[in-house]
Order: structure tokens, then sequence, then C-alpha cells
């Protein structure tokens, strides 16, 4: 048998059941869905406002049951990890601040991972936390310091180093850049990139940007409505798609009009 | 002829606790009839302060400190507060980023068409602003309240009421970032046509690089409280006079090619306290010479476009490449 891929989704089915009993209405957030992401890959999730992709993410998180189908973590169902999940999975999410305790300083929420994981000594965790966040471009003494006091880049780089420190297997960024501006995207897309091949993740990036997606991901699959409408290496993305829904995303991304500048 | 709008050498600053920002210093722009100006930048560039600045809106710890702002060739500045009001009613139309937040929750969108129109607002003229921005359904939605619309819907009525007494200039912050990509043309294309239709000048403030370059005629860049280059828009996209605006265009993720790398501005944007004495960029410029870090560069002229800058000239050249 081959490795098993580091996350692996199997028919899986999400149903959202609201409203009050006696009208019950049930939404179908995801539908079916087969994914897999192997070692150290990017699958980027696109697609609009309710098709599902949040879902994903926490399904592959284990935040979430699956109404049907399988999500397996190294080829295991999240049941049989049971207290060994900590430390493995991590999130990056749209605003910084929502992942960040305001009232901690940087360098306290940078080691929170490490201390609830119990297993690494305080020095070490210090001398880690030094190093997560000089490898994310942060400048020293800067885990003196509280979120109010960064910018939102340099807040977005806090994130990723509070996710990356546990040296996780897989980690979702939700959006991770759509907040941030052009330039400062491009700076945090470029870490994602560096961290990676340093460090060795897989990840799972979401957003509703495909140049992000196509930027940063290996693979990607285009939803709508919680099921998969398109998918395949990401560098399909670069030219115009023979799928009508991705390539209305690509025009509305400005990807396949003439490129944007020549410089 | 007359510009809608012109705005002379302004600056802004802002009292806080931590001291003095400075966040509109020196801004010179200008924008004639039926023309869609694009601002672009980045966060804290000063463009929001900016728009608001147009209406009189900003927050009380704002203070002018000098320059002009006229509209119709009248100073906003001389206004009285009815004249200030008049101004904001009949002259002007602000489009924000969230239109769900922008409209009164507690209200019918009916009612607040009705308010935008002032007095003599009928139901068939509450019915025609809502047909011209695309909802045909306009007595459901005059009945609605905004919860009760989708953020594309909310953002048309906004758009209704924004152009509904045929301002001279309409003002949109980011009108699609909190809208799915989907939609956004959409609504560019709504929100240019209607200001087309009621002959007001669109001032479009965002850091959307591929929607500006699609619908403004001329864009302006923002850079530390300063218009630093200001001209045609396929001009500027094509052949960027300022380093700033280069390196803004090789920081846009889009335009990589399979397996390239984008280049982004490294650093951050400065946070003035008073009066730049020399080019706010200079600090994070490849192409920066010792004039730059002691002289201010002033408004020039260079291959038909606004800029300031030194360098312009090699800049344009594509010589000297950092």
């Amino acid at each position: 048998m081959t490795v098993p891929a580091v996350i692996n989704l199997d028919k899986v089915t999400k149903r959202y059941v609201g409203g009050p009993p006696w009208r019950r209405r049930a939404v179908m957030a995801v539908d079916a869905i087969d994914l897999s992401i192997g070692e150290c890959e990017t699958l980027a999730l696109v697609g609009e406002s309710g098709s599902g992709k949040t879902t994903i993410g926490r399904l592959c998180l284990g935040l979430l049951q699956p109404t049907a189908g399988r999500v397996l973590l190294e080829g295991r169902p999240f049941s049989a990890w049971r207290g060994q999940l900590r430390g493995r999975l991590a999130a990056v999410l749209q605003h910084p601040l929502w992942s960040l305790n305001p009232r901690l300083r940087i360098g306290t929420s940078v080691a929170e991972p490490l201390v609830v994981d119990g297993s690494h000594p305080r020095s070490e965790v210090s001398r880690k936390v030094t190093q997560m966040l000089d490898a994310v471009g942060l400048p020293a003494g800067i885990e003196r310091r509280y979120p109010h006091e960064l910018s939102g880049g340099q807040r977005q780089r806090v994130a990723i180093a509070r996710a990356l420190i546990t040296a996780p297997r897989l980690i979702v960024f939700d959006e991770a850049v759509s907040a941030l501006d052009v330039s400062v995207q491009a700076q945090v897309l470029n870490l994602i990139k560096d961290l990676q091949r340093q460090v060795g993740f897989s990840a799972i990036f979401i957003t509703h940007d495909l140049a992000a997606a196509r930027y940063v991901a290996s693979t990607f699959a285009v939803l709508r409505g919680g099921v998969v409408v398109e998918s395949g290496p990401a560098h399909r993305l670069y030219a115009a798609s023979s799928h009508p829904y991705t390539r209305g995303l690509q025009e509305a991304s400005g990807l396949i009009d003439p490129p944007i500048v020549r410089v | 002829m007359t510009p809608a709008l012109a705005v002379q050498d302004l600056a802004i600053e802002f009292q806080s606790r931590r001291g003095q920002v400075r966040a509109i210093d020196g801004a010179t722009l200008s924008a004639v009839p039926g023309e869609v100006l694009g601002i672009v930048g980045e966060s804290g560039s000063g463009k929001s302060t900016l728009g608001m600045a147009i209406g009189r809106l900003l927050a009380s710890g704002a203070h002018h400190v000098y320059g002009d702002i006229r509209i119709d060739g009248r100073s906003i500045f001389a206004l009285d507060e009815a004249g200030l009001r008049a101004l904001r009613a009949d002259e002007l139309g602000y489009v924000f980023q969230d239109p769900i937040g922008t409209l009164d929750p507690t209200r019918r969108i009916g009612l607040q068409i009705k308010a935008a129109l002032g007095g003599m607002a009928t139901r068939a003229g509450i019915a025609s602003v809502l047909k011209d921005v695309g909802l045909a359904d306009a007595d459901r939605v005059a009945r609605s309240y905004p919860h009760e619309l989708s953020g594309g819907m909310a953002q048309r009525v906004c758009i209704g009421m924004a152009v509904a007494r045929r301002p001279k200039v309409v003002i949109a912050d980011e009108p699609t970032a909190a809208l799915d990509a989907s939609i956004k043309n959409q609504i560019l294309d709504l929100l240019v046509t209607r200001c087309h239709a009621a002959g007001a000048v669109l001032i479009l403030l965002s850091h959307d690089l591929h929607a500006i370059r699609k619908y403004s005629d001329r864009v302006a860049v923002m850079y530390a409280g300063r218009l630093v280059e200001t001209g045609r828009t396929e001009a500027v996209f094509a052949r960027p006079a300022h380093p700033y605006t280069v390196m803004l265009l090789r920081s846009a993720i889009g335009r990589a090619p399979l397996g390239g790398r984008v280049e982004p501005i490294r650093g951050a944007p400065p946070v003035l306290t008073k009066r730049c004495q020399a080019c706010a960029f200079a600090p994070r410029c490849g192409w920066s010479e010792q004039a730059c870090t002691s002289v201010r560069p002033e408004v020039r002229c260079v291959a038909d476009r606004d800029v300031i800058c030194h360098r312009a000239e090699s800049v344009i050249a594509g010589g000297a490449t950092p």
C-alpha cells in the first residue's frame, strides 16, 4: 500500500439543519465530495460565499463531523486519533485578530500551542518562539508587543508563526490574505511558499481569489453549491478554463484579460 | 471646462492621544464632469480620509491645516451649516464598502429612498430609482428592511440613493470589497453607468488594481497622503512614471507567470506626523538618490501626467532599474 494522503475526504457530505422544530430546513453545504492532499501539497479551494469552502476546511480540521462519508487524517479517521491530534493541525484565519488574544503579548500567543502541548521545557519554548518569529520575518523584540501595535501584515505573520510552531502536518488557511493590501498579500504568500519548502507541511488554501490560488497552490478545486465543479493541477488556472463557471471567475478576477501590466 | 471637483494642496491632520498624525500631506487633484477617476493606494495611504474630507465628513479630531476643496468652483470650507447640508444633499453622493451597514436597519428601503430624494418623492419616483439600478421587483424591495436584502441588492439600493438627486460628485469607497467576486463587475458596471447618466464625476477609491484599470478613465496613485502619479489609466498602467506605481503593479500576484515569483514592496508605508520634507517613498525606493531624502518633490508634468518624483524621467525610461 502506498503512503496514505495527509488528508483524504471520501464521499463526504455535510448537511446543516436549521429552523424551528416544526419547520426544519436542511442545507446541503457539502455534497459527496472526494478530495485528497498529499505530503507538502497545497490544495486551493476556490468558490463564492456559500459554496462550502469553509465547511470543508472545518471538516478537515475535525471541527465538524460529516453527515455521511469519511474524513481520514494520514489514513485514520479522527475518532481513532483520540488525544494525539494536538499540534498536528492548525488554522490561519482571515482576520489575525480573531486568532490572537488582544491582552496577551505576541510571544505568549505564539508560545501557547507549545505550552498546551506540554512536551517542551520552558527554556526551549522561548527559544523556539524567537526562532519562529525570525522565520516569518518579524523583527527581534516583537514578542514583547501587543497585537494592536502591529500592522495587518505583521499580525498575519504572527498568526502563521503560531500555526507553525508545533510543526503541524496540515494547515488550513481560510481567506488568510483576503483582507491584506496587494503588496502585503504578495509578502505573505511568498512567506507561505518559502516556509512550506523549508518546514514541509500540507495546506488547504481557502480563497475566492483565483490569482492567489494559482500562485500558492499545487492543486485546485472550484466549488459551487457544495459540489466540486472543476479540479486539477494549479497550473491549469494559468490558461482560460474550459469550464464556464471557472472561466467566469477567471474573468471576474481579471486573469484572462490581457495581462494586467507590463513593467 | 470647470472641474466638478478640485482639490488644491490639501493637508489634514488628526489629533489623537498618541500625538499628531498627518493623513493628507498636500494632495492635489481635479476631475471634470462625466469622468471616472480611480484612486489606488495601500491601507493608510489616505484614500478614505480624502474621500470623507470632500464632504467635510471627517471626525472631530481631524484638523484642516491648509489647502482647499472646490466643488463646482465653490470652496467647501467657506460653507456654513446650512450650505454644508445642501452640499451633501444635492451635490455629493457616497457609496461605501458595507451596504447593509450604510442603510438604516430600522426603516424600510422605500422610506430611506424617499428621504434621499427630499420632499418631492412620490411612489413612482421611488420605484423608478429602484428600477434604474436593476431591481425589477421595486415594490417588494421598497417594503423590505435592509437585513432582508442580499449584499448585492443592498449595494444597488445605495447606488440608487447616491445618484438619485443627480449629484456633481459621487465618491465610492471600496464599493465591492464586501461583495462576491462574481457580482463585483455587475455592481461596478451599474455604478459607472448611473454616474454617467447623472453626469457626475465618479471617484473610485480602491486597492483592486484590476477594477481600477477596467473602469477608470484616469487613475491617481496615492502614497503617504499625496497623489504621487495622476494620468490616463492606460498610460499609467502601461508605463508608470513613479517608482511606487511600478512596484505596486509588480507586486500584483495575478501578474506572476507560471512558476514565477512576485516582488513585494519591502517595508511598510510611513506614518507622518508633520509635513514630509523629503520624498516619503524614498526609504522603500530602488531609484532613490541624494535629492530624494533631502528635497520635497513637487508636482511636475512628465509624459502627459502629473507626477511627484525627482527621478520620474529615468523611471519611465525604464533605465537604472533597481
